[in-house]
């Protein structure tokens, strides 16, 4: 045996050592243990709630997320029940907003510790804008045709048919979701589960259909379809547990192309219909394994790989649907695209080794992503217009690994320290850098939560440094060779916190929480120079008195960007997101809990400027604002033993100045042939009353 | 000579681990059970008291007929320990002692207390949860969870963020910014990608990395794509703030500059847009509407072979 496998047997047998184990616990004699007090519950239990509900205004943007979005009568209703039979059978169901497209019915059911089903649905809608105008007569479909006789023009502003033809539609979309979803517990020591969903998303969103220097914004259908299925085996040992874990998600979209007509007067001939791709249908498949051994009482290990696949062979559309350019045939039937995907990961975490008080972790990280798509020779035409210089497709590959230390010490008096190092490096093919080095280091120290001030400061300090940036030469014209992208530039990046806690009595706790982070790229003369985030919070919650409970927030916020660009000479531009959020709520309960009241304040204004020093002087633009105001108000009470009644209003106002909406109409720009939407802004209140029945 | 320093080192570590600081301490005699069990402690903890309790009953721990429950078991101590000398008579001022676990001013330390729950949990908290951020931290398990809850709202989709902020308070505002997702409403949790147990992604991300995560419910950017815009490709963070932006589809910044912080080619990428290119004093194709997306549409890749400048 070699001197190295010695010492690797010794360190091996060492950490198996049988520590010395807890002093064991006598069993209690529980033959007096009667449980006359146990509440035990068996039959039906739960609310059935029936609302009916004025909505006061047409606000569209208020219905996402509440699928609100048209004024008037509502009748809507949510439920809780379950219900518990012998032998821990159960079933139970949960749903809201039954009466609105944000609705959720879940149902459930099974033998509590032996398997378990459940059944869901749910819709979420999103609701961007419903004031967009377009003169496509067939919204909705992915073949665009404008009304008969069109005719086009070189600027949007001078299609004489534009004005009469425009026609309303919305900027929207739903998903409905369904799923099952099956666990057996077997023992204690094996579990699966599966589960299966399809959820749907059907709606519009705009798409860019560009003649070279002509475009139009086109209504382009959603109709996707995402299917996915989740299989996981675990096993749970004394010293051990695994997870062994199948995922697989398939995505197809009802159109994989998108047509329109041109409303623009035809730049070459045969440039009056275009066609662009739509998202590809693709599929996932990832295998992982997870688990953790214990070695001993303080140190486990932690481990996980995962295998994945992505894929995609939706067939090519061709290169232009121009008839007057006949193009190159194309190289492949399909892009074939196919990315590996590798994640191994592993972390060794020991506690009270070397002394109790200390805390040891390491880990390491690897992810790689192989793109395996094949290269090919393409030859494009430029937006159907004219025959660009052959092209090569350029599917990236990255790998990444990090990996570092975490040491945590508890010092006298409860505090802690810690810090770490922590290592990361990046290697990409097909870009500007081939590859970059980030070391990082953190410290933390933390008083106690148990004290009646908690303290906690930490600082961090990230370098990272690559091995030389090369611009693509590929390019026509090249990038300006000053420029280094900031993802793959050198970084110094800064980072600080702190948070203090009070509790001055037992029933009022304040927290101030500040963090600063500041990114320098040190040798970007052109690109992102730096950018910086600030925030400060105020939080505090008080209960004055039993069943009485206060919460009161504010935090501002503050993110900086600086950078730099070059035409003719060398601008810079700087902008400033300030967001500042703050809201109180109360809720409060009786003694006898027949009545419960809440009310819920929250307002936060954003203010976004930007400064341009264009060469000499600065212009500054307009700000762009966006402040949400709302307030609500519930009140509930026992009409009889099983029945109450309840009270709710909603107050929200939406408020935003966006000087790339405002004043725009579909013609402004002339060479882009635009929706022209409005400001989203809205106010919106709502009232509920009803009863909830209790089973 | 490196790895004769690694081995030794590691040498250390394991002598460490076989030898030391493990030992419990054998000299405290076994703390004693109460004699009637749940009755005992539902004497005082009833509807009325400071620690109401009974809601368990309409929980899935309070289900006797299954025999992993405290129910079926020792009851009430089969969390909080023996509670002999809790449930004890208590003279003049003394103070009553401290139930051994979950109660306000228990001794045992954040592990010692999750060490409770992940002996019936460890398979449900998985194999992530050592090592990980919560666990790190010293979070214990009944600070996110209700366990005498009839429905603990950290496992309710529309009550789960509220309990995630009342640690991660900064994050509230985000959730009130002009683009963020549904989580206000309740249409979406912290959990919807987020793993608090404990995941192989970074940041505790329900998938193995960012992109993955995302494309749980935006499958359609994930291509891949015979045109591929890589920092779309390696990382959608690069562009986007998952927690709520200023900015639309919750972009850091505003096109042409956020466009503009990578693209500097001569020509259009490399204009300063001036304030000069909004109404009424011009009409900018690069500022109005979506900037530099009226015309490059396919951010995400593109998969038309004439795609190559993500506009087909």
């Amino acid at each position: 045996m070699s001197a190295n496998r010695f010492l690797l047997t010794g360190l091996c047998l060492s950490l198996l050592l049988p520590l010395n184990p807890a002093a064991a616990q006598s069993e209690p004699d529980t033959s007096r243990w009667r449980c006359r007090f146990c509440a035990f519950e068996s039959g039906l239990d739960g609310n059935l709630g029936v609302d009916v509900g004025l909505v006061f205004d047409d606000a569209y943007r208020f219905g996402s997320g509440t699928g609100l979005e048209d004024e008037g009568g509502y009748l809507n209703g949510d439920l809780s029940l379950n219900w518990w039979g012998d032998g821990a059978r159960f079933y139970e169901i949960e749903a809201a907003s039954l009466g609105t497209r944000a609705r959720a019915l879940e149902l459930s059911g099974g033998v509590q510790g032996r398997y378990q089903f459940k059944v869901a649905y749910d819709e979420i809608p999103q609701r961007l804008n419903d004031t967009g105008l377009s003169p496509f007569v067939n919204i909705g479909s992915s073949a665009l045709s404008l009304p008969a006789g069109w005719q086009p023009a070189g600027s949007a502003k001078l299609m004489p048919d534009l004005a009469g033809s425009l026609r309303p539609f919305a900027i929207a979309q739903d998903r409905k979701r369904l799923g099952f979803e099956l666990k057996f517990t077997g023992s204690q020591r094996w579990s699966h589960h599966l589960s299966v969903s399809r959820e749907q998303r059907d709606g519009l969103q705009p798409f860019s259909g560009s003649f070279l220097t002509l475009a139009t914004i086109l209504p382009a259908p959603i109709d996707y379809e995402t299917d996915s299925i989740e299989a996981t085996v675990a096993y749970t040992g004394d010293q051990w547990q695994a997870n062994l874990g199948y995922y697989g998600s398939f995505f197809g979209n009802a159109d994989p192309a998108l047509t329109w007509q041109n409303p623009f007067t035809p730049l070459v001939t045969g440039a009056e219909q275009g066609a662009a791709a739509r998202p590809p249908d693709n599929d996932f498949h990832q295998l992982s394994l997870s688990g953790n051994y214990r070695l001993n009482p303080g140190m486990r290990l932690v481990g996980h790989i995962a295998l994945g696949r992505a894929s995609q062979d939706e067939a090519l559309l061709p290169y232009t649907v121009n008839p007057a350019i006949t193009p190159a045939p194309l190289p492949a039937t399909s892009a074939n695209a196919e990315i590996d995907s590798t994640l191994l990961s592993g972390s060794a975490n020991l506690s009270g080794h070397l002394s109790k008080a200390l805390r040891f972790k390491a880990f390491y990280r690897r992810h790689e992503r192989d793109n395996q798509t094949p290269v090919l020779s393409l030859q494009p035409i430029n937006t159907d217009v004219y025959q660009e210089a052959p092209r090569t497709n350029r599917p990236f590959s990255f790998e990444k690994s990090r990996y570092g230390l975490d040491l945590r010490y508890r010092l006298p008096g409860g505090l802690s320290a810690s810090g770490g190092f922590a290592r990361e490096d990046y290697r990409r093919d097909l870009q500007e850098v081939a590859q970059t080095n980030e070391n990082s280091f953190w410290i933390r120290l933390s008083a106690p939560a148990a004290d009646p001030v908690d303290l906690s400061f930490g600082l961090q300090r990230d370098n990272r440094n690559g091995s030389g940036y090369r611009p693509i030469s590929s390019l026509d014209p090249p990038e300006n060779p000053l420029l280094r992208k900031f993802n793959l530039a050198d970084r110094d990046r800064h980072q600080a916190f702190a948070e203090i806690g009070l509790r001055p009595h037992a029933s009022t706790s304040i927290g101030i929480s500040g963090a600063y982070a500041k990114d320098e790229y040190p040798d970007s003369v052109i690109g992102l120079n730096a950018s910086e985030e600030r925030s400060l919070t105020l939080d505090a919650t008080v209960d004055p008195m039993p069943r009485l409970s206060l919460h009161g927030f504010v935090t501002r916020q503050v993110i900086d960007y600086a950078q730099t660009g070059m035409a003719q000479t060398i601008w810079q531009a700087t902008a400033e997101d300030e967001i500042v959020t703050g809201g109180f709520s109360l809720a409060f309960t009786n003694e006898d809990g027949s009545r419960r009241m809440g009310l819920d304040y929250s307002r936060s204004d954003s203010e976004g400027s930007n400064v341009i020093a264009p060469g000499s002087g600065l212009v500054e633009f307009p700000d762009l604002t966006a402040d949400l105001e709302t307030f609500s108000f519930r009140i509930e009470g026992r009409v009889r033993d099983n029945l109450r009644a309840r009270f709710r209003y909603r107050y929200e106002r939406f408020h935003s100045r966006d000087w790339t909406i405002e004043r725009v109409e579909p013609a402004t720009i002339g060479s882009i042939l635009l929706f022209g939407e409005r400001l989203p802004n809205y106010t919106q209140q709502i009232l509920w009353l009803g009863l909830v029945r209790s089973f | 000579m490196p790895y004769l320093a690694l081995t030794g080192l590691l040498w250390l570590v394991g002598l460490a681990a076989g030898s030391m600081a493990y030992a419990a301490d054998e000299t405290e005699s076994a703390p004693a059970y109460t004699r009637a069990g749940a009755d005992t402690c539902l004497r005082c903890h009833d509807e009325s008291s400071a620690f109401p309790v009974l809601a368990i009953f309409k929980s899935p721990h309070g289900r006797a007929a299954d025999d992993r429950t405290p129910f079926a078991g020792l009851q009430c101590e089969a969390c909080h320990g023996p509670g002999d000398a809790h449930a004890g008579r208590v003279r003049g001022d003394d103070v009553r002692p401290a139930i051994p676990f979950f109660g306000d001013s228990s001794p045992a330390s954040a592990s010692e207390h999750n060490e409770v729950c992940l002996g019936c949990h460890r398979q449900s908290a998985g194999p992530a949860w050592p090592g990980s951020a919560h666990e790190q931290n010293d979070k214990r398990c009944v600070d996110c969870h209700q366990v005498h809850a009839r429905k603990d709202p950290v496992l309710q989709t529309a009550s789960q963020t509220g309990v995630c902020l009342d640690c991660h308070k900064g994050l509230r505002a985000d959730l009130l910014k002009p683009s963020a997702h549904p989580l206000r409403h309740g249409e979406m949790a912290c959990g919807s990608c987020h793993k608090p147990h404990g995941s192989s992604g970074e940041k505790l991300l329900a998938r193995s990395d960012l992109n993955q995560t995302c494309f749980d419910c935006h499958a359609d950017k994930r291509g891949p794509h015979l045109w591929e815009h890589a920092p779309a490709a390696e990382d959608c963070s690069l562009c986007h703030l998952p927690h709520g932006s200023n900015h639309p589809a919750l972009l850091t910044r505003r096109a042409p500059q956020l466009c503009q912080q990578c693209h500097s080619r001569l020509g259009h990428p490399a204009v300063a847009y001036t304030p000069q290119g909004l109404p009424d004093k011009g009409a900018s194709a690069a500022q109005l509407a979506r900037g530099c997306v009226n015309c490059h549409t396919q951010v995400h890749g593109s998969n038309h072979p004439s795609g190559a400048n993500l506009t087909r």
